[in-house]
């Protein structure tokens, strides 16, 4: 496992340093408290980001992150790390080749690897404002692999307005289990701006499972929107609310959740940030006499290199 | 025959001619006399006001622009002082944004921006958001060297990214150079509104604004669209 994981940094260092371009990193420190935990822990995490153009022919990008968290309640280390890499290959005067390769994995005792890869091409028809793409997409774990097929399209009538639509049809197979899902799932959005400070999106969207486990067949579904507000370079926040539901056809189960969590960004000179990120969620709210909520607190502070 | 009918067809264009001339004055007038009326306004400050709209049409400033200012303070009910002050400031607003152009354009081009009241109206805002002369004239010799037709409606949009940049206390002079930047780029002056949203994400992912300001620097000229400077620079 650690072969692989290593094979995969090396292969992307080695594309990375062949070329020229921006590069970001930061690194940081956090605390979170939380009521479905005894005790806080604490951790440390950075980011590199690194995006380059290619010639004529498109741009690339790269990232890496990790994090590592040290648990109080049960002495426990764990990590968590992720290598990313996208080519966008430039196809006439509107169209765009989208390849990516990537991985999430941890390294501690039960280290686990997670590849994921894309293909998609997107295009844009500018007298109709219109942004059409497909894609296909999948990652792999040992015990299962997920494939998907994306349609999706963008209107977008003035620069501070967008609506975005898709629809998804993946494959889902647990291979420990010898379990296969057929799922689709549709999406509608809408995007916008205010003025220079405020942004925001909403989305609807569901979904219907079909698996091989009759208990396991379902409907779902999501509501979520997105405010962010940025008065000036030393403060911003965001709230990010949103409502899931699940009906489990088999058995007629309802699982319903309202997660509300915000995050309020401070920044300290140029390069230090402070942030607190509260988040409560209510979950099975349908049923008053089961519903209960959690909540969790993170503050931490990022240092850009 | 011939010599009489081109008589009375030259009589024609210049009664035509007069009229057009004589005609959005006249209104203009009977319009500001109506609006007064009507008004809230006492009588000293009507005069006032009147006063201005002469003054205005005397050095040649356009007064359907005022006319609307002048409505939309009434119907917002603001008190006769603050009223004639920010009339005042407009009318002067057009007379720096002329006397700017005609110094920083050649003789052509710029009573070519004066004859469009649009045009002309654009600079003048950029005075009244505060922006400093010297940026003013930094922005117009930029935009004057666009090919778009839009090129001053793009000055706009130019002004009001240079004047967000400042609020986001952005060094000066790297705040222009993003401007020039997205001048010199085929990007269209109104996407320049999405600009302060790559800010303010480059903030959630510790981009400084300094670096994101180099960023949008070097991406801005092989970028076609606001969309394709997103997936450069974030």
């Amino acid at each position: 496992m650690r072969s692989r994981i290593l094979a995969t940094i090396s292969l992307m260092c080695i594309c990375i340093s062949s070329l020229s371009g921006v590069t970001s990193s930061y690194v940081g420190a956090f605390g979170t408290l939380s009521s479905f935990e005894t005790s806080p822990s604490i951790g440390a995490k950075g980011n590199f980001d690194f995006r380059s153009l290619v010639g004529n022919s498109g741009h690339v990008e790269a990232s890496a992150s990790a994090e590592i968290a040290f648990d109080f309640s049960d002495s426990s280390l764990s990590d968590w790390e992720s290598l990313e890499a996208t080519g966008y290959w430039y196809v006439g005067n509107e169209g765009e080749l989208i390849t990516s390769i990537g991985s999430q994995f941890t390294l501690a005792e039960d280290s686990t690897w997670i590849p994921d890869w894309s293909l998609g091409f997107r295009t844009t028809f500018p007298s109709w404002n219109l942004a059409p793409s497909v894609a296909y997409r999948g990652y792999v774990t040992d015990t299962y692999l997920s494939t998907a097929m994306e349609l999706s399209t963008t209107y977008t009538p003035r620069v501070e307005l967008a609506y975005d639509a898709s629809i998804t049809g993946a494959l889902e197979n647990y291979r420990d289990i010898v379990r296969t899902d057929r799922l689709i799932v549709g999406s509608v959005g809408i995007r916008g701006i205010v003025g220079y400070t405020t942004s925001w999106s909403t989305s609807v969207s569901g979904s219907y499972r079909e698996s091989s486990d009759p208990d396991e067949g379902a409907l779902s579904g999501q509501l979520e929107s997105k405010v962010m507000y940025t008065p000036s370079r030393h403060f911003q926040c965001a709230l990010t609310p949103s409502f899931q539901w699940e009906y489990h056809i088999g058995d007629h189960r309802w699982n319903t959740s309202l997660e509300v969590p915000m995050q309020a960004d401070v920044v300290l000179g140029t390069r230090t940030y402070l942030y607190f990120s509260p988040s409560i969620t209510f979950v099975d709210i349908h049923d008053p006499a089961a519903s209960s909520y959690e909540y969790r607190f993170s503050m931490g502070v990022d240092v850009a290199l | 025959m011939r010599n009489t009918s081109k008589r009375i067809l030259s009589c024609i264009l210049a009664v035509g001619l007069l009229a057009v001339t004589l005609l959005p004055g006249g209104v203009a007038k009977g319009r500001l006399e109506a609006i007064l009326h009507e008004s809230y306004l006492p009588p000293s400050g009507q005069q006032q006001v009147q006063q201005l709209f002469s003054s205005a049409e005397d050095s040649q400033v356009p007064t359907d622009i005022l006319l609307l200012r002048l409505q939309e303070g009434i119907s917002k009910r603001i008190p006769s002082p603050s009223l004639e002050l920010a009339l005042r400031a407009e009318k002067e607003s057009f007379e720096l944004a002329r006397s700017l152009i005609h110094k920083v354009l050649d003789e052509d081009e710029a009573s070519s921006v004066v004859a469009d009241p649009a045009n002309w109206a654009r600079i003048a805002t950029l005075y009244r958001q505060g922006i400093h002369e010297d940026d003013i004239t930094a922005l117009i010799l930029m935009f004057s060297q666009q090919k778009s037709r839009e090129k001053w409606t793009n000055l706009r949009y130019g002004g009001g990214l240079l004047l967000a940049l400042d609020r986001w206390e952005l060094n000066r002079g790297l705040a222009l150079d993003v401007v020039e930047a997205l001048a010199e780029s085929s990007i269209p002056g109104s996407d320049y509104l999405l600009v302060m949203d790559l800010f303010s994400r480059a903030l959630s992912l510790r981009i400084t604004v300094e670096e994101m300001a180099q960023r949008i620097i070097f991406a801005a000229p092989d970028c076609r669209s606001i969309t394709a400077m997103e997936r450069l620079v974030l």
